[in-house]
């Protein structure tokens, strides 16, 4: 086993960690169904059923089902809210149970960071699927998702939606933790969620052709950084955390997950869709994760990928990954998660940010699966494929990119 | 078990406060032909993106590109590039005219005539993308908020990662069609209404030449919950805060948790409001 210098398990004044995780995905609704499903590499890609897909250019994605309702809430209430409010509420309500927060204190100020990046149009969608008119009048629904977890649940302190695309669930983590360092809060729930595999999203991305079209193998079309990549599977879900001051979370007995150690972010400006084939400012983002961490990239002991499986977009986080890595290119392991889990979009840095928490804790690292004949534009990286490895695992490194340029990049540290 | 019995702190109001210089504001004013028209103009707006870009995009982005032209060119002491500046966008039910419209075309033509435009423009994330773009900003571009209680979201966020982030400047940018009116099937308004958009460039409080400060104070006697859609928007406290005079004043937004937003103007800020909008007939019968 390596040994870490002092340095890096010193906790750093303001240190955050988290405290509490609650989820919705197609490999389940908890973190440990999800983290047993994950080592055990259970796909959660299908063919599309709860709409009719036959016209659609893609046909697969990766589904939740029905969402569980919270202990203690009417059920019946709850199924008559759209799902990607139950999305909400579920993880929201879940990582507050899991933290221990259920019952608290009056005055506590909790805030509430959430990423969502196509909030409304998903929920005109749903909406007008069931027969509503919301797209149509605003003044029919004038509050937001975040607006209405944050009453439901009876929190105190500030809230806040923010999107930057697929790195939403990163940029979250990010504000919360901020805002804790600021007293803006006493403890705060930060997440992302999507319902994005719906039938006008499903049909758009597929006119993009960002998808796979590789609908008769579910199982085996979301393949990164393999040469037969064809695009991305759409998935959808969800995850929140809570986050807490180290100090306090170990004054109060508090599991802690991990340390959010590091954080970075930076925009391309190149293009609305197109990644950048320059690879700056994608290394700048995880330069600053790594600084602001105080880690080299030798320390680092796993790498959740951005890879989405489209030619492109692998091929340029492969060039950000070895110009970052440098000498240790070759050594530091890497997968996808997305393989298994699909791509939840705002919401695929929080389940990513998951997946590292289930890999710290296990000290498995889950590989990329269907990689099975490697681009060799990506083969200067240690990937891991086949089965999940063993592994000295404190350091993990998650990289979310995103439409519009978006570069973010999340260092989580384990538990001192 | 962990405790709960949590030995929280009320936050020291000194400690946990920002404060940022307002260097340069500016606003815009469109009908949804003018902004149409606005698509076909790329090359009076930042960046020249082309007008086959403008084509997609939405008319909240349109209007946030004009507003960013006029507030980047009243800035004091102008940037040699935006390189380091990031952009936070406060936009509200964006892309709901054009949803409407592909909800409609969908029922009738299915998945294959859904526009691939839709999700890279309509998204919370692409205005502040697109702004970026125009002005080659390499920092954080965020969208926040969305709805009619999202414009809370761009104080906190701005501020706190000018702060955060080190970064020299920052494009705040609030968004929307006042008054917020119905839509036919084919996303047209069903009584008149205009496409708003109101830009902040904010920087570090060292910045020299500044006069206007936005603070962003913790005070525990404020409200933890806003009520929606009782909250005034930040952009109808503004034109109320400039309508008042020419004397100075200030402005104090409510953002819930507790958290506040303070802006102390300057005559001198003041004295350039109301700007001329390109909605004027000559400019509209350029266009």
């Amino acid at each position: 086993m390596r040994i870490l210098s002092e340095r890096n398990f010193s906790m750093k004044q303001n240190s955050v960690s988290i405290t509490g995780v609650g989820l919705t995905s197609s490999m389940g609704h908890s973190y440990d169904e999800f983290s047993s499903n994950l080592f055990s590499h259970v796909s959660g890609i299908e063919r599309v059923a709860a709409f009719d897909v036959t016209d659609h250019p893609s046909q697969i994605a990766s589904l939740i089902g029905e969402i569980p309702c919270p202990e203690g809430y009417d059920e019946s209430e709850f199924r008559s809210r759209l799902r990607i409010e139950q999305c909400g509420i579920w993880c929201a309500e879940s990582a507050l149970r899991d933290a221990g927060w259920h019952d608290r204190p009056d005055g506590l100020r909790i805030g509430l960071v959430l990423g969502l990046g196509a909030e409304w149009m998903q929920s005109w969608e749903m909406d007008y699927r069931r027969g509503g008119r919301r797209a149509f009048d605003p003044t029919e629904e004038p509050a937001g998702m975040t607006t209405k977890v944050h009453r439901l649940l009876g929190l105190r302190g500030p809230q806040l939606t923010i999107s930057a695309a697929c790195a939403s669930g990163n940029w979250a983590l990010s504000q919360g933790r901020r805002w804790l360092e600021l007293g803006w809060v006493d403890i705060c729930l930060a997440g992302a969620c999507d319902i994005g595999v719906t039938p006008l999203s499903l049909a758009g991305f597929g006119n993009l052709r960002a998808l796979s079209r590789k609908n008769t193998t579910p199982h085996a079309a979301l393949r990164p950084f393999d040469r037969e990549r064809d695009g991305m599977v759409l998935g959808e879900g969800g995850a929140v955390f809570m986050l807490e001051r180290t100090s306090e979370a170990i004054n109060r007995g508090a599991h802690r997950y991990a340390e959010v150690a590091g954080f970075g972010a930076t925009s391309d400006a190149h293009h609305m869709v197109i990644p950048c084939p320059e690879p700056q400012q994608g290394i700048a983002a995880m330069k600053q994760a790594l600084q602001d961490a105080e880690v080299t990239p030798s320390e680092i002991n796993y790498i959740n990928a951005h890879a989405t499986g489209t030619p492109v977009g692998d091929v340029c986080e492969a060039k950000i990954l070895q110009s970052v890595l440098g000498d240790s290119a070759g050594r530091v392991p890497i997968s996808s998660t997305k393989s298994l889990t699909g791509h939840l979009l705002s919401a695929a840095a929080a389940i990513e940010a998951v997946a590292c928490l289930a890999t710290i804790e296990k000290q498995l690292i889950p590989p990329t699966v269907n990689l099975e004949d490697l681009d060799p534009e990506c083969a200067m990286l240690r990937h891991v494929r086949g089965e999940s490895e063993a592994a000295t695992i404190d350091i993990t490194v998650s990289n979310s990119f995103g439409f519009g340029g978006n570069n973010t990049c999340l260092v989580l540290k384990k538990a001192a | 078990m962990p405790t709960t019995a949590f030995p929280y702190r009320e936050s020291d109001p000194a400690t946990c406060s920002l404060e940022c210089a307002v260097t340069a504001y500016a606003t815009s004013r469109f009908s949804l032909e003018d902004a149409n028209a606005l698509r076909k103009q790329s090359d009076t707006l930042p960046g020249n993106l082309g007008n086959s870009v403008l084509r997609h995009s939405d008319e909240q982005t349109l209007a946030a590109l004009v507003a960013v032209r006029d507030a980047v060119n009243r800035l004091p002491t102008p940037p040699e590039s935006f390189d380091k500046w990031g952009v936070v966008f406060s936009t509200r039910y964006l892309g709901r005219s054009a949803f409407a419209q592909a909800l409609t075309k969908f029922a009738v033509d299915g998945p294959w005539n859904v526009s691939v435009q839709v999700v890279p423009n309509r998204s919370l994330h692409s205005p502040a993308s697109m702004v970026g773009l125009a002005l080659g900003c390499h920092g954080p571009c965020v969208g926040v908020g969305g709805g009619l209680d999202g414009e809370t979201d761009a104080w906190i966020t701005a501020s706190s990662l000018l702060d955060q982030q080190k970064l020299p400047g920052m494009i705040l940018v609030f968004s929307g069609w006042e008054p917020d009116n119905g839509i036919d099937v084919e996303g047209v308004p069903l009584a008149v209404t205009s496409c708003t958009a109101l830009v902040l460039a904010l920087q570090p409080i060292s910045t020299p030449t500044s006069t206007a400060r936005l603070r962003i104070v913790y005070d525990p006697h404020a409200p933890a919950a806003l009520e929606i859609p009782a909250k005034n928007t930040a952009m109808s406290l503004f034109e109320q805060f400039v309508s008042s005079g020419t004397g100075g004043g200030s402005l104090t937004a409510m953002l819930g948790g507790g958290l506040c937003a303070k802006m102390d103007w300057s005559p001198a800020v003041i004295s350039s409001f109301p700007l001329p909008l390109p909605t004027s007939a000559p400019q509209r019968k350029a266009a």
